[in-house]
């Protein structure tokens, strides 16, 4: 059983991502509120 | 990932999908496969980094690549680190982490079973919103 913690979440809020128009956005504005399910993909395509 | 997207919804959660390459590269992506999700990038993987999500070739890619390609699934231009490895983490409404998949090879998915049964309970909000 995955214990939960707030440890990446915090880790993973200050760093922006760019959206496909290149806009940044903070992660955890992205995460804020909601239950995510964040997928890392290995490449496009 | 998309199969469950409809569920994700239905439960009041979201689907964020973060790439390595550039937003160029997301918006060629997103128009050649439709897709229905938020979709970002990191061109310099410092979220990669801080997830724990590593690099490399590892024993396993070519024969998950083979399995891939007999379901139908077929590789387009690779766009971004073909070597980077990817993950899924599904994080609560207050972030905390309930899952966490890192892949260690092409074709080393998440279970979508194991993500659904890791999301909370659907609200009954949710439940009349979808």
């Amino acid at each position: 059983m995955h214990q939960p913690t707030l440890d990446l979440a915090q880790r993973l809020a200050p760093i922006e991502v760019l959206d496909v128009e290149g806009r940044p956005h903070p992660i955890g504005t992205l995460l804020a509120g909601r239950a995510s399910v964040l997928v890392f993909i290995r490449h496009f395509g | 990932m998309r199969d469950i997207e409809p569920e994700l919804r239905r439960r009041g959660a979201q689907l964020i999908v973060i790439g390595n390459g550039s937003p160029a590269h997301a918006r060629a992506f997103a128009a050649e496969a439709a897709i229905p999700f938020a979709l970002y990038v990191d061109p310099e993987r410092l979220a990669y980094r801080a997830a724990g999500t590593g690099k490399g070739i590892a024993p396993g890619t070519f024969s998950a690549s083979l399995r891939a390609m007999r379901k139908g699934h077929r590789q387009t231009a690779t766009r971004g680190d073909a070597a980077q490895n990817g993950g899924v983490f599904v994080f609560d409404a207050e972030g905390r982490e309930r899952y966490r998949q890192i892949s260690r090879f092409s074709g080393d998915h998440a279970d979508p079973a194991e993500i659904l049964a890791a999301l909370p309970r659907p609200t009954p909000a949710a439940r009349m919103a979808s």
